[in-house]
């Protein structure tokens, strides 16, 4: 097109992307509940359901975590509520710095899904039944488990650096 | 062990951000649209950017237009996402040619829009901020300098260069040299 054929104004009041007001109510409303979720106690309704699921699964303290489910929760808090689970598997790899079984994590996914530990939300909107299509967030009851589990790594760390009173 | 966000302390309070995001979601996500072109992208710059905000504590007291400045940080982190969305394209381009030929869609307007996302990528950020302001929520000149905290001339005459420079990389630059 030669440059005196384009009238820029009409060019860009045509094909500048505008954005429906229903995609805007409804996405900004995905993402702040998504937010909610990552930064802040949930809402009221979702808070009671975390802590109902959280006592069927009995104490979700840190306790019964071992590495693999601590850096699964270290690997969705890092990617900030965009972890698919085959992001999330990579991103386990590079903490761990071993190999994991994708399938593993998918699994465990769930179970911690169940446990009130992270929620997802589909990418598409359209096809919520895709498990493996979806995006994985932590929860305010899976940071505080996340954080109560590092502490008590690093206590371990510590009591193990430090020699024994006495001894030798 | 590494650091993640959970660890982190929040500085910015619910209340707070709740207000800051209902104030401002809407033109933020406007934005991203409009130099992504892309549903998905505006979602990840609206979410980056309260995130950024909630994790930095910053409850943009220490700007008199906290409006102006989240209007610029989605227009700016709006075209990163378009710029690597338009990277990692290239680099699957036979895959795309294959999508092309295979979609029902209009290519001349895919074509022109996709052009036009390529310009604003390009251009100074000052003109793109302008112009979407312009084309995308109808802006006057006036408007424009109220929300930017320009005087009404300056913005008469940023726009009038963004357009002259957007003709420029619309239509080729060799092209423009040579006419």
């Amino acid at each position: 097109m030669k440059r005196d054929d384009m009238k820029i104004d009409e060019v860009l009041k045509q094909y500048l992307p505008h954005a429906p007001q229903e995609d805007i109510d409804a996405d900004s409303e995905t993402v702040l509940k998504r937010i909610r979720e990552m930064r802040f106690q949930a809402e009221p309704a979702a808070a009671a359901e975390e802590k109902n699921a959280a006592k069927n699964a009995g104490d979700a303290d840190a306790g019964w975590l071992h590495d693999f489910h601590v850096g699964i929760l270290m690997a969705v808090d890092d990617l900030q509520g965009y972890g698919r689970p085959v992001s999330i598997a990579l991103k386990l790899e590079e903490i761990l710095e071993e190999l994991v079984w994708a399938t593993a994590v998918f699994l465990n996914l769930l179970l911690m899904e169940r446990m009130g530990l992270v929620s997802s939300s589909p990418i598409d909107p359209g096809k919520p039944e895709e498990l493996d299509q979806r995006y994985f967030a932590i929860t305010e009851l899976g940071r505080e488990t996340l954080v109560k589990a590092l502490a008590a790594r690093q206590q371990a760390a510590e009591r193990v650096s430090r020699p024994l009173k006495g001894f030798a | 062990m590494k650091t993640t966000a959970a660890t982190q302390q929040t500085g910015m309070k619910q209340e707070q951000f709740e207000k800051l995001f209902s104030e401002h979601r809407e033109m933020v996500y406007r934005a991203a649209y409009s130099v992504t072109g892309d549903k998905q992208d505006a979602q990840d710059v609206l979410q980056d950017l309260f995130l950024k905000l909630i994790d930095h504590g910053l409850t943009l007291e220490f700007t008199t237009n906290p409006a102006a400045y989240l209007y610029r940080a989605a227009i700016n982190e709006g075209r990163q996402k378009f710029r690597k969305r338009t990277r990692q394209n290239e680099t699957d381009e036979g895959l795309e040619a294959l999508r092309d030929a295979a979609s029902d869609g209009k290519p001349h307007e895919k074509d022109m829009r996709e052009r036009l996302l390529d310009a604003i990528a390009q251009l100074d950020l000052e003109f793109v901020e302008m112009l979407v302001l312009w084309a995308d929520h109808g802006y006057t000149d006036a408007e424009i300098a109220s929300m930017l905290g320009k005087t009404r001339g300056a913005v008469a005459v940023t726009l009038h260069r963004a357009r002259a420079r957007l003709k420029e990389l619309m239509c080729g630059e060799k092209e423009v040299e040579n006419s």
